[in-house]
């Protein structure tokens, strides 16, 4: 892949926050490893989904990315500009929604789409779109908004500029699922359009609905990069196997490599979680006299929490 | 100028309250004065002898109490020091602490301005608004002096109010430094409480006599009311002093500001 196609490239990535320090015996530092060793790339036009619970990561790897963090090892770079060194540049070209969304509460939606368009223009046509998408009172102040109408806020000042890059932390947190469904089109409009998209959720189904390719961070690692389509064809499979006679047992089922977990649905029925390669498995129950088999896609949160325990 | 200029619209009802009400000191002090006149005022002179009052007083415990121009600069000078020390501890110090607290800095610094000007912006509409103090004193003074048929000079009144807005500027960037410096507000208000507060008391403490030598590193030594009077208009040297140490602060402030990490 050539950098011209690449928006995004977190190499090596470490942060770590504080130190350890005792005097006396008693702890008054803690040095706590926010990220590390993180590496991936976010490619031109598409929705990247970054999944993990809280305190994985997520947010520092995002503020690294900002550059709000200084980062102890490892580079990004955005739009093949160096995060810290060109942060202004790259910021005429982005567009963020913190998680923990908070807003100038004595402006109403107006005036903060009117502050902040002098920084970075606004795309009035677009903008048009937006009011129209999202139905929140851009008259009110921001006080007087319920959280879910605040975020409605954040998103329109996200994308009015129709920026080449989005940095959506938790975008849809908050909203009902008609505006979350609202957003998740707006944003397959845009990467249609050739925009990028980093968007961190803990909305599951809404990553699947809606990334081309996820990464999963646990406690600070990213431990895997992979496409949203493979993910749930090929590394964890729902196998359901009836059989007419003798059952295996579960010990032996286990001890397949791919499978990951077996219980007994019924009497003569089993259900198995396979992942990545079913053929050792299909092998193994060549020598049965099966009734039934049914093998299904995992939805990404049962992908999710496999990962997770 | 964006940030500038919306925050000086949006500020605009605390901007010109804060300065109006604290001027109000003036006609106040003019509508006492008459029944002030003689017998107290001469009552009053003699307490201001005292050792404790005069260390409280400073310079202005010197001023001719007999005479509305001594009754007004005594009076308008302690009112303006103690506005002085709680509005530069309390208002620059959370210009960047408020925001971290409210969590705003987050969207408003992913947008293309060098986070020293977005500061700087803010810090201005602070400075301006702090004319004010200046300006409402001086039109009521103006209105007081005509309406009880006294005399104040004018362009003294002008170099000491300038003294009192210069203070502002040195104080309120000491503790915009402290804002910067500690990120959150009870730390960077604490910073600040102490910062202008020892300053304070060491003049006060200087103003004994024996202890002269600590108002040498005090903001509130130099340009200060009594010496403008007794200067007959600006002392240059101490406006230096007070607008480079005020300079300094702020571009140490903007410095940090623009390289700090914002782990919050």
């Amino acid at each position: 892949m050539g950098s011209s196609e690449t928006v995004l490239e977190v190499s090596n990535l470490t942060k770590v926050y504080g130190r350890d320090l005792e005097i006396a015996g008693r702890r008054l530092g803690r040095r706590v490893v926010g990220a590390k060793d993180v590496s991936f790339s976010v490619r031109r036009g598409e929705i990247f989904g970054f999944l993990g619970p809280n305190g994985a990561g997520k947010t520092t790897t995002m503020r690294s990315i900002l550059d709000y963090l200084h980062i102890q090892e490892g580079t990004v770079t955005v739009f093949g500009m160096d995060h810290h060194r060109d942060a202004l540049e790259i910021r005429r070209r982005i567009g963020y929604v913190p998680g923990d969304l908070s807003l100038y509460e004595n402006f109403t939606g107006n005036e903060l789409i009117d502050y902040y368009g002098g920084f970075r223009p606004i795309d009035t046509e677009y903008l048009r779109e937006l009011r129209s998408v999202f139905r929140v009172d851009l008259t009110m102040k921001v006080k007087a908004l319920s959280s879910g109408n605040r975020q409605q806020v954040g998103l329109i000042l996200a994308l009015a500029s129709k920026p080449d890059f989005l940095i959506l932390d938790e975008p849809t947190s908050g909203l009902d699922p008609l505006m979350a469904a609202s957003a998740h089109r707006l944003l397959k409009e845009l990467k249609a359009e050739g925009k990028t998209v980093f968007l961190s959720s803990h909305d599951l189904a809404e990553v699947q609905a809606v990334c081309d390719r996820i990464g999963i961070i646990k406690e600070g690692e990213m431990i895997l990069v992979e496409e949203v389509e493979n993910l749930v064809s090929k590394f964890l499979q729902n196998v359901r196997v009836s059989f007419t006679s003798e059952v295996p047992d579960i010990e032996a089922l286990e001890a397949i490599n791919s499978v990951i977990s077996a219980e007994v649905e019924d009497e003569d029925t089993l259900l198995l979680k396979v992942k990545e390669d079913i053929n050792e498995l299909l092998r193994f129950l060549t020598n049965y006299e099966l009734d039934r088999l049914s093998v299904q896609d995992a939805t990404l949160e049962e992908i999710f929490l496999q990962y997770y325990q | 100028m964006r940030v500038y200029l919306k925050n000086l619209r949006k500020g605009w009802k605390g901007g010109i309250i804060t300065p109006f009400f604290v001027s109000l000191i003036v006609p106040l002090m003019a509508g006492i004065w008459p029944s002030m006149k003689g017998d107290l005022v001469a009552a009053y002179s003699d307490l201001l002898q005292s050792p404790i009052y005069q260390a409280l007083l400073g310079q202005l415990g010197l001023l001719d109490m007999t005479t509305w121009q001594g009754v007004f600069y005594m009076y308008v000078g302690i009112c303006m020091e103690w506005a002085i020390i709680f509005i530069a501890i309390l208002i620059p110090a959370r210009i960047v602490a408020g925001e971290v607290d409210k969590n705003t800095l987050d969207v408003t610094l992913s947008y293309p301005i060098p986070r020293w000007r977005y500061l700087l912006e803010k810090f201005g509409v602070h400075v301006t608004y702090n004319i004010l103090y200046g300006v409402f004193i001086y039109i009521f003074a103006v209105v007081s002096t005509n309406s009880l048929g006294e005399n104040l000079d004018m362009t003294v009144l002008i170099h000491a109010l300038t003294g009192f807005w210069l203070w502002l500027f040195a104080l309120g960037a000491l503790s915009l430094l402290c804002g910067t410096l500690f990120l959150e507000s009870n730390r960077a208000l604490s910073a600040s409480g102490a910062l202008i507060v020892t300053q304070y008391i060491m003049t006060r403490l200087g103003d004994l006599g024996e202890l002269s030598f600590l108002k040498d590193y005090t903001v509130f030594n130099y340009l200060s009311t009594g010496t403008i009077l007794a200067n007959g208009g600006m002392p240059m040297g101490e406006l230096a002093v007070v607008v480079g140490v005020g300079l300094v602060a702020l571009v140490i402030a903007l410095y940090v500001f623009q390289k700090r990490e914002l782990a919050f």
